[in-house]
């Protein structure tokens, strides 16, 4: 089994047990509280300490239409309201762009909570992590060991799907947390941080380690390592010594400018960031950061080459090349993703393919399915023949032996970073380390023409 | 433009319409509420809607009530109830903002018979304003062109949604009249977001009644 496969089954079983030792209070440091917010924390602090401290500060600065939220950093003039305040009975602003973490107006506050008092006596980890790394990986290893020992560092580190990131990571952690640096790794996705929260906790097994999403149970605590999402940056401000950013290239980032902002202000200024990517955006490699290169996943094969194949989808959902290409494909005993632009498209090709391939067990999992985890899972059993699924399962998510099938590939949905991750769920594993990836297209578009070249130039790369 | 609830730009068509008149306030096709109109039978005195116009059963215990008679717009169903937190708990002044025509609407074809109307929203406390700063019914108030009386108040008790109708029923009544504004002269409707019980605005019409206002009925949003 590939030793970035694990099962998810160990998260119920631990959420119960408490924490191996209690909370200790100066992570509290570097939260940033709304006034209800606040109000709670305050029954959990001694405010007679003096190392304590809360520094009040106006929650929307700036005036006549140029305004900045100081939770969210929005500054976008169409994303601020007025309303005749009944409490100050004139007009006050308050932010749409952070409304849904509570209601921010002008004439309200925000709390940065500080615990000075720090002390960096080395923290047990109960570190278990064993494997050896591969050379590549070892390499990136010690590159991130070096950046988090430089004071107001940042490393871009580019490396291929499968390269083994989280590998690489552990012993940068292990290595922060051992000095007494707090440590935050994010990633856009909720999926990608529930699957990596029972490998942490495997590696890690003394630290309370706190997992903060939408929805989480975790998200009142505060730990020496956070995982999280990027949009529970928020609640931060300069908090950490190594802020890990997943995915950077990932879809919410380049939607929302605020969420960089909100990322650097939760790091600390004398920390360090680390930027993982297998397709960095022009705008990244443009900063011209340190960048360390990971071209060779972790079994040393090379990434499966997709095959561009044009198909017209006018006629039917599931057109005839497609079909000879699956029935083709079942042969070769692996289980099929096929990756579609819609949603409305996965709900059309489904009840086609079950007619067609009465045998199989096919299904489909997109964003607003509810019980998609589930479905996952079922595939990952292999009690799913084929999957069919919208992006979102296009990173983070890891099959052992799969072929990727892109239908209609020339879609807005598929730019060229989301082709080169789908391509990169083939070929896995080390026991069966190639795959089939085909883009059925109705246009060869520029980004499946650079997703292709770019995936070539990583095997060359990597050859050398 | 952008969407009411999730903020998303709308695409609109830029007209000389639009650029020197103020868009009325809209919602994207994901986020519409669908919301429900009270239509056909109702109770005569609370405009609940039910199977024949005549009181109903809550509305025919009340013996002599205060308060003439309520009529609401929309039912209070969970698209109703979903729009109501977003205003109410997430603070969210602008969420009903769309709905201004329709309540005006509603509210002179309900009320038209009514002459030399003053209008009364139903007050919230200081502790709720202190932490909510807007009150809904105040909103709701303001999308009628009618003169507005804000000297009825009232004292902070706990959340309505907290309790159970029985205890609804019994609470005591939080709300009293402000003894420096003078009082309306003609007749008064009480405006509200909802009308669960009822409880609140026949509280408020009580009071109002023993000041000597003769003329109470009330307007709500939902029922
Ligand atoms: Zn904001
Ligand atoms: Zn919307
Ligand atoms: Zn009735």
């Amino acid at each position: 089994m590939s030793p970035v496969h694990r099962s998810i089954n160990t998260e119920s079983k631990d959420k119960k047990q408490k924490h191996p030792f209690a909370q200790p209070l100066r992570y509290v440091d570097g939260l940033l509280l709304d006034h209800n917010q606040l109000t709670k924390r305050l029954k959990q602090l001694d405010m007679t300490d003096e190392h304590v401290s809360v520094t009040t500060m106006t929650a929307i600065t700036g005036r006549w239409g140029f305004y900045t939220c100081q939770r969210c950093l929005n500054q976008d003039p169409t994303l601020f309201s007025s309303f005749p305040c009944g409490k100050c009975q004139k007009t006050c602003i308050y932010c749409l762009a952070c409304l849904k973490y509570g209601r921010l107006a002008s004439c309200q506050s925000l709390f940065h909570l500080r615990v000075t008092d720090r002390e960096t006596k080395p923290v047990a980890t109960g570190f278990t992590f064993t494997s050896t790394l591969t050379s590549h990986q070892l390499k990136a290893s010690q590159a991130i060991i070096k950046a988090i020992d430089t004071t107001k560092s940042q490393l871009l580190v580019h490396a291929v799907c499968g390269a083994g990131k989280t590998e690489m990571l552990f012993h940068g952690i292990q290595h922060a947390l051992e000095t007494g640096k707090r440590v935050a790794l994010t990633t856009p996705r909720q999926d990608v941080i529930k699957e990596l929260l029972p490998r942490f906790k495997a590696v890690f097994t003394r630290v309370p380690l706190i997992c903060q999403y939408g929805g989480s149970d975790d998200n009142r605590l505060t730990s020496i390592l956070t995982l999280c999402t990027t949009h529970q940056l928020i609640r931060y401000k300069e908090a950490f010594d190594v802020l890990i950013i997943d995915e950077v290239d990932a879809f919410p980032y380049h939607n929302d400018p605020n969420l960089i902002k909100q990322s650097q202000r939760a790091l600390k200024d004398t920390g360090t960031v680390i930027y993982l990517t297998a397709t960095p955006r022009k705008s990244l490699l443009k900063q011209k950061l340190p960048t360390c290169f990971v071209p060779v996943r972790y079994h040393g094969q090379p990434l499966p080459v997709p095959q561009a194949q044009f198909t017209s989808f006018k006629r039917s959902p599931l057109p005839s090349n497609v079909y000879k290409a699956i029935s083709e494909q079942r042969q070769s005993g692996r289980q099929l993703l096929l990756f579609v632009a819609t949603i409305k498209q996965a709900e059309q090709l489904l009840p086609i393919l079950r007619e067609k391939f009465k045998s199989l067990n096919v299904e489909a999992v997109h964003a607003t399915e509810s019980d998609r985890s589930l479905r996952v899972k079922h595939f990952r059993h292999k009690a799913i023949d084929i999957l069919v699924t919208t992006t979102i399962l296009e990173r983070g998510v890891t099959f052992p032996s799969v072929d990727v099938y892109v239908l209609k590939a020339d879609h807005d949905v598929f730019d060229e970073a989301a082709l080169v991750q789908i391509a990169g769920r083939a070929g896995r594993s080390k026991s069966d380390p190639a795959g089939t990836v085909y883009f059925f297209h109705e246009g060869y578009t520029k980004a499946i023409k650079s997703a292709i070249r770019s995936i070539k130039r990583m095997n060359q790369l990597g050859a050398k | 433009m952008r969407c009411l609830l999730c903020f998303k730009s709308i695409e609109q068509a830029v007209s000389w319409h639009t650029l020197f008149q103020p868009v009325t306030a809209q919602y994207c096709a994901a986020c519409r509420p669908h919301l429900t109109k009270i239509t056909g039978a109702y109770c005569k005195r609370c405009h609940r809607p039910q199977a024949k116009t005549k009181t109903c059963s809550d509305c025919a215990k009340r013996n002599q009530p205060a308060l003439l008679y309520n009529r609401s717009v929309y039912c209070y169903d969970a698209a109703m109830k979903d729009m109501l937190i977003i205003c109410k708990y997430r603070h969210h002044y602008h969420a009903l903002s769309s709905l201004t025509k329709p309540v005006r609407q509603a509210f002179f074809n309900q009320f038209k018979t009514v002459k030399h109307l003053t209008l009364i929203p139903i007050p919230v406390s200081d502790e709720r304003m202190e932490e909510r700063l807007f009150n809904q019914a105040t909103i709701i108030s303001a999308m009628i062109p009618r003169p507005v009386f804000f000297g009825l108040k009232r004292h902070h008790q706990e959340k309505q949604a907290k309790k159970n109708r029985k205890q609804r029923l019994q609470t005591p009544n939080p709300f009293y009249l402000d003894p420096h504004l003078p009082l309306p002269t003609g007749p008064v409707v009480l405006i509200d977001d909802v009308y669960t019980t009822g409880t609140t605005l026949h509280h408020a019409a009580n009071v109002l009644a023993e000041a000597g206002i003769e003329a109470i009925y009330s307007f709500t949003l939902a029922r």
